[in-house]
């Protein structure tokens, strides 16, 4: 029951996404047989260091989706405070539900049921655009996004490059 | 335009740099999260009309390539047409929509659809009242499980709710979600209760503690609901609306007048806020107002199929039924469109435990309605001796077969008798093999009024039909003209205020009446 209900919510945000002009990503399946499995391009936000990079990610939905939070993974290189170096996204939103294990995060600000590919998306852009570094991922990205801008912004530059490359 | 199938990606990325003044290498396109390779095909990448293309516009000198941000959709012939909202006062698609129920628009759309018809629906509160006369809506609304539905199918509720464990509380009182949506019908009750409560707010505060507790209901409740409500209630816009249509002298002041006493004999402002439930003022005469399309919850409830025994135990309410100029045209629209029925009885429970019969019925629908097509049929349906007769033959046979099946068989009944629907039992739907089918209808009784069940199910199918089939091409004089007569009948001579009132209540006498009486 909870895997057709999922299956069915993503659907329609398919058919809904494939529609509207999106701003800032484009999402599709992978595999068009499969409904769970997403892979999205995402474009890097305007005036950051990430303008102009082409990101493509996969955006996995267990099958309890919307109970639980599906997972992201850049496949693109990125270098960013919140994705680790296996390109594994990590904000508050893609996380469990419930209680917090490391008590920084209100339940509000975890995964809601009410996410969809698109709010998760614009979260991840927003993300791009203003790394936390509270809960660093990579956290020799995060020292050098603090302590060294310049040598980080070469590097997120690098990696916007690259992006443009596989085009 | 571009033909999908012959252009791969290079040549389609011509035409585009045609448009954008730039050259072919400099383009990349994005769709559904890939990145299009030259040599895709256009329709083997899955792009269709009405879908969107992200179009990357790489600058000529490297590396500091600018996108594009905005997504161009290519294909001009773009999906506008099927993004056009239903006209307010067409509630069947509506219910399309929000019930997700089968058989109904283009599914793609339907979020888009439902929320155009809501804002039309805000802008205009009378057409909103209108489609929550209808005694459709009102059997509808009198059925909470329809609406919890409808309401967790609305994205912004759904959210609303999610976020507030107290507001779904709330949308999960059935008695509650009535009272709410009588209001929604009626501003001048609105109204009234709003004036009643700052009545039993001010005895409250008068009370020892009464204010600490006014204080917590407050804080509790209130504010949180406020806060929830301010950017995504549906139905704060109609609350602005609806105070237009009529305005209360006393709004905004404190109200100390003694409340109305609820026992009096009260006009129908304060009888919507005191009363539970309004029962569906429509008889059975025209039972096709009552459908909601698709809608099969309500039709299998108890009530509904107590009535549908009832209607086919008496040959009048047959007749009225038949007569009806609604169910005929479903008759019609039904006719052209078999795989509608077929989706209907795929959805009915009552067929789905019974898989022969479902069967037999899917054998059978074609005759069915080529009968029930018949002019000669109709007529006849509609005079009670015959359907009388009819039934008494139907009873006089089932003695027959039961007593000598062989005889049955082989002196071939005419096929009218063996079809479901028509006459008495539930075995009938196995025209093609009458005696295989015993076990199907176990109950199929002597007594001329039959098998209820078997026969509501019918029904079932016939209300779900209707629900389906509001596409009408018939004027309403044409349409409604048995009504209209009927109501000049009883003195009501204004022949398009008449016309009105049985188009907004599809054809529902009684509900035509209370609403002319209403608005004068």
């Amino acid at each position: 029951m909870t895997e057709e209900r999922g299956a069915l919510l993503l659907r329609k945000q398919l058919a809904e996404l494939n529609k509207s002009c999106t701003e800032g990503f484009s999402a599709g399946l992978i595999d068009d047989e499969d409904i769970y499995r997403w892979e999205v391009v995402i474009y890097g936000p305007p005036d950051t260091n990430y303008e102009g990079g082409y990101f493509k990610a996969h955006l996995i939905f267990p099958k309890e989706y919307p109970d639980r939070p599906p997972k992201l993974t850049f496949v693109s290189e990125i270098w960013h405070p919140n994705i680790d170096k296996n390109g594994d996204v990590c904000i508050s939103i893609l996380h469990e539900p419930g209680d917090d294990n490391y008590g920084y995060e209100k339940a509000a600000e975890r995964w809601l049921p009410i996410h969809t590919v698109e709010t998760i998306l614009i979260s991840v852009i927003s993300m791009l655009a203003d790394p936390n570094d509270e809960s660093p991922a990579n956290v020799d990205a995060a020292k050098e996004w603090r302590d060294f801008p310049d040598s980080f912004k070469k590097k997120v530059v690098r990696c916007v490059r690259r992006s443009q490359e596989e085009l | 335009m571009v033909q999908l199938t012959v252009l791969i990606n290079s040549e389609f990325k011509k035409k585009i740099s045609e448009t954008f003044k730039a050259t072919v290498p400099q383009l990349c396109l994005i769709f559904a999260g890939k990145i299009l390779k030259d040599t895709d095909q256009l329709s083997t990448v899955g792009l269709k009309d009405g879908l969107t293309i992200h179009l990357v516009i790489k600058s000529a000198n490297k590396p500091a390539d600018t996108p594009t941000s905005s997504a161009s959709n290519t294909n001009q012939p773009s999906n506008s047409s099927t993004n056009t909202a239903p006209p307010a006062a067409s509630p069947f698609n509506m219910f399309g929509g929000l019930g997700g129920a089968g058989g109904l628009g283009g599914g793609l759309d339907l979020s888009q659809m439902q929320a155009q018809v809501q804002q039309q629906m805000m802008r205009n509160p009378e057409s909103m009242r209108q489609i929550l006369d209808s005694p459709m809506m009102q059997s509808m609304l009198n059925n909470p499980e329809i609406l919890r539905t409808m309401l967790t199918n609305n994205p912004q509720m759904r959210e609303l709710m999610e976020r507030n464990p107290e507001i779904s509380h709330m949308l999960n009182n059935p008695e509650m979600m009535r009272q709410t949506m009588d209001l929604m019908r009626n501003p001048a009750a609105m109204q009234e209760m709003m004036r009643q409560q700052d009545r039993v707010l001010s005895n409250l505060e008068s009370m020892p503690g009464g204010m600490n507790h006014l204080q917590r209901i407050y804080r509790d409740i209130q504010e949180p609901m406020m806060s929830a409500t301010t950017n995504q209630n549906p139905f704060a816009a109609l609350a602005n609306n609806s105070g237009n249509s009529s305005t209360n002298s006393q709004e905004g002041m404190e109200n100390n007048e003694p409340l109305p006493n609820p026992w009096a004999s009260t006009p129908r402002t304060t009888a919507a806020t005191t009363t539970t439930s309004s029962t569906p003022s429509n008889t059975a005469t025209t039972p096709g107002t009552n459908s909601a399309s698709g809608m099969g919850g309500m039709m299998n409830n108890p009530a509904m199929q107590g009535m549908m025994s009832q209607m086919m135990q008496n040959p009048e309410l047959m007749r009225s039924m038949f007569s009806n100029p609604q169910v005929q045209s479903t008759m019609n629209q039904l006719q052209g469109n078999p795989e509608l029925f077929q989706q209907l009885m795929a959805n009915n429970p009552l067929l789905n435990s019974n898989p022969q019969m479902a069967e037999a019925m899917r054998e059978n629908l074609p005759q069915i309605f080529q009968q029930m097509q018949n002019p000669e049929m109709q007529t006849a349906m509609s005079n009670p001796r015959v359907m009388e007769a009819l039934m008494q033959i139907r009873s006089g046979y089932e003695t027959l077969r039961r007593e000598a099946p062989s005889l049955v068989n082989s002196t071939g009944m005419p096929e009218i008798f063996q079809m479901p629907g028509f006459g008495s039992s539930g075995n009938a739907p196995a025209s093609n093999n009458t005696t295989s089918n015993t076990t199907a209808a176990p109950a199929s009784g002597a007594t001329t009024g039959g098998n209820p069940p078997d026969m509501s199910n019918m029904m079932t199918q016939m209300m779900n039909m209707l629900g389906t089939a509001n596409a009408n091409t018939q004027p309403p004089e044409e349409r409604f003209a048995s009504q209209l007569e009927q109501l000049a009948n009883m003195g009501f001579l204004d022949r398009s205020a008449n016309i009105q009132a049985l188009t907004a209540t599809y054809g529902d006498v009684n509900a035509a009446i209370e609403r002319l009486l209403t608005q004068r």
